[in-house]
């Protein structure tokens, strides 16, 4: 064998072993340790990387959680399944957040809510907030263009023929993406046990809300009245009236009421994911557009 | 001569025909007037009157509520009837004073200086603030503000902006030619509250008759150079108007006052002038009711308060035929959705347009021609920002200076794809200021 054969195996091969056990010393020292159980937290979580829960990604929501500082439930589209699993890995009890839904609180579409002029601008919620807030008269009610079912990331909001959007329960996970996206705060997340919300938001005066919008809530406190509504759940606070989530005696205010502005949801049917309409009990106020459809 | 401008611009139609020669006339007094308290940049004043209370013309009925604030004053003499929201020109709804006129129009103001020209500055200051004096020219950013800038800053000119390059607008023009001597007196006023020994009243070229009754006001006083710029849209804004006249460029992000320049309107010039010799506070303006769907355009003096539809009125009524009706000028006025809302401090005009006078087309998609870099007076690429904004990469407009656009509209006005950027261009602007990010 040539020595120089020898020679060129022998530098390159101890070059090989001295870099090799560099390597193997760095590596001790500049350890980075990885809690085994972010993996699992991580693959536990949604997966969507939506960034509902406020962290750049389901990893860093995960380190968090391992560490702490969050809770599984902050991972809405998650919902129980990722809760229980979370707490399973962690050995901790698991709490539960309470489901909720996003609910459109405004029933003004075209053929109800009168425009004051025409809007020439960009088809964008936000954009026509800014120039003199787009063209329907009420100042409080839904602009109509959609910027919530395009922010939503699950698919669960789309417009209807009436120009407002429609929440698909079953779809929604309550990331409230679409309630920070609305300029004038229009859908609000309710417990899903919540079976009626007020489908009005115009705190203006009951003859200027009539001025402008067939079914807005006029503030005219018959829901509140003891005879309609014998609980007294209702109360009338700056012309809207509010009332509990857990609000029983609301079917004859629901009835009564003058604007049909309460909207009663489909009670979900126990056992089954949200939203499984042919067999909903229970009905919706005659004239409820907000039944949606399957 | 060479008439001194900016980079870029555009030539609009001017359209001032229809009033320029048209003096200004004293509209009649309202019967009754919605007085908004945000009528200025910065915070909103409070009120300081209640339901019933009977006021004087000129009293204040809502206090400054901080620094950047200014007070509020009774337009005409009558008794408080609500203090609640009514519809205002800067769209939505805002909190304002209902007062019902008695038509004495009964005088609730004090008295002048007795030599304004001698005043120790920090008096001028403290008139022109207690008089609720903003920017006329339609951004109603306190005037005493702008004119004592923050310690470190030193001003060394005035530059009174009487370019008014919006078209139809000749409310600045009639005041220059028929109230010269107040302009320039206002503007002496304005050199000495802010300390400085120059003033320039930058005037465009197509208002002869402005600059010469001007300059042979100014004559007379020392100091003051009046300056004929060339027509190009937009000659009237701040920075453009600062390049042409001093020749110094007011960097991305910093105000005029880092140049050691203030610029003032000459409506503004003229109710500083009024506030400090007869102690009038800020309660009419000078507004042009101009467009092709006026039966009489004109230029009237009005009381702040007083429902377009009244005004619009006394100028032949408003044609079923309007299209559009703006406040301000047509390329950066604000639509309005009804005739139901108060003139405020910073209503230049009320413009009535018919169809064929806009230009609305359908959008097509941008064929990257250029033109609108070519005309941006802050020389951005609206183009670029126009297609972050489209993929809604605010960071990426940010980066391409969004944030210095001054929504002139002269990008609009020559694409010739139809787009509308400026909506795009504001919505950026909101969503950067969400985000707190710093400049990029």
């Amino acid at each position: 064998m040539s020595p120089v054969v020898f020679y060129s195996a022998a530098v390159l091969g101890a070059m090989g072993f001295a870099l090799g056990l560099l390597l193997a010393i760095f590596g001790r020292v500049f350890a980075v340790s990885i809690d085994p159980r972010v993996e699992g937290v991580a693959s536990a979580l949604a997966c969507l990387n939506c960034g509902v829960c406020g962290y750049p990604g389901c990893r860093a929501l995960a380190e968090a959680i391992v560490a702490g500082k969050a809770k599984a439930e902050q991972c809405a589209p998650g919902g129980d399944e990722a809760v229980r699993k979370v707490a399973e890995l962690l050995g901790q009890q698991a709490v539960f957040a309470e489901p909720s839904v996003a609910v459109v609180r405004c029933r003004g579409g075209k053929s109800v809510a009168k425009d004051r002029a025409v809007y020439r601008g960009v088809r964008d919620c936000v954009s026509a907030d800014l120039i003199g807030a787009g063209s329907k008269a009420c100042e409080w009610g839904c602009l109509g263009m959609g910027s919530c079912a395009a922010a939503c990331p699950f698919g669960a909001l789309r417009m209807n023929a009436e120009g407002l959007p429609e929440v698909n329960e079953e779809k929604c996970t309550a990331c409230g993406i679409c309630v920070g996206v609305c300029p004038r705060r229009i859908i609000a997340l309710i417990p899903r046990r919540q079976m009626v919300y007020l489908g009005c938001v115009s705190r203006d005066r009951g003859k200027n809300v009539k001025e402008v919008c067939a079914v807005g809530c006029t503030a005219c406190g018959l829901c509140a009245s003891p005879k309609v509504t014998p609980s007294g759940s209702v109360i009338i606070r700056e012309n809207l009236p509010e009332f509990p989530p857990g609000w029983e005696d609301f079917k004859a205010a629901a009835e009564k009421c003058p604007s049909r502005c309460f909207v009663i949801r489909r009670p979900l049917p126990s056992g089954r994911s949200p939203g499984a309409d042919a067999a909903a009990p229970g009905g919706t106020i005659p004239g409820d557009r907000h039944a949606h459809d399957s | 001569m060479r008439l001194r401008t900016f980079r870029g611009g555009i030539h609009p139609p001017g359209r001032k025909e229809m009033t320029a020669a048209r003096p200004i006339r004293v509209a009649a007094l309202p019967a009754r007037v919605r007085i908004p308290l945000k009528q200025n940049a910065g915070e909103s004043p409070i009120p300081a009157v209640s339901t019933g209370q009977r006021v004087r013309t000129g009293e204040t009925i809502a206090e400054a509520s901080g620094p950047v604030s200014v007070p509020i004053h009774a337009s005409i003499s009558g008794t408080v009837r609500a203090i609640g929201p009514v519809p205002v020109p800067y769209g939505g709804s805002a909190a304002a004073i209902e007062i019902e006129g008695d038509g004495k129009d009964e005088r609730g103001w004090g008295e002048g200086l007795p030599d304004p020209f001698a005043a120790d500055p920090k008096e001028l200051l403290e008139r022109i603030r207690t008089a609720g004096v903003v920017g006329l020219g339609g951004a109603q950013f306190p005037a005493h503000i702008k004119l004592s800038p923050p310690p470190g800053k030193r001003l060394d000119c005035v530059i009174v902006n009487g370019a008014e390059c919006e078209p139809y607008l000749t409310a600045d023009h009639r005041v220059m030619v028929e109230r010269a001597r107040d302009v320039v007196a206002g503007t002496r006023v304005l050199m000495r509250a802010a300390g400085v020994g120059k003033a320039f009243i930058g005037i465009e070229a197509n208002k002869p008759d402005a600059l010469e009754a001007v300059s042979a006001a100014a004559a007379a006083a020392g100091g003051i150079e009046p300056v004929a710029l060339r027509v190009k849209y937009p000659q009237g804004a701040e920075k453009q108007l600062i390049a042409a006249i001093i020749g110094r460029s007011v960097p991305a992000g910093a105000l005029p006052a880092d140049v050691g320049a203030v610029v003032q309107n000459v409506g503004t010039a003229v109710a500083v002038w009024e506030a400090v010799s007869a102690g009038k506070p800020l309660f009419e303006r000078v507004v042009t009711v101009s467009g092709g769907g006026v039966g009489e355009p004109g230029n009237w003096l009005v009381r702040i308060g007083t429902p377009f539809g009244d005004l619009l009125a006394q100028s032949g009524g408003l044609s079923p035929d309007t299209a559009m009706l703006i406040m301000g000028g047509p390329m950066m006025g604000v639509a309005q959705g009804t005739e139901d809302v108060p003139i405020v401090k910073g209503t230049s005009g009320i413009i009535a347009l018919l169809e064929g006078e806009i230009a609305a087309g359908r959008e097509r998609p941008c064929i990257r021609c250029g033109r609108c870099l070519e005309v941006c007076p802050m020389g951005l690429s609206p183009a670029l920002i126009r297609r972050a904004v489209e993929k809604g990469d605010w960071e990426a407009a940010g980066e391409l200076g969004v944030r210095d656009c001054i929504e002139c509209g002269a990008c609009v006005f020559v694409c010739t794809s139809g787009m509308g950027q400026i909506q795009g261009f504001r919505r950026a602007k909101l969503e950067l200021s969400r985000r707190g990010g710093k400049r990029g």
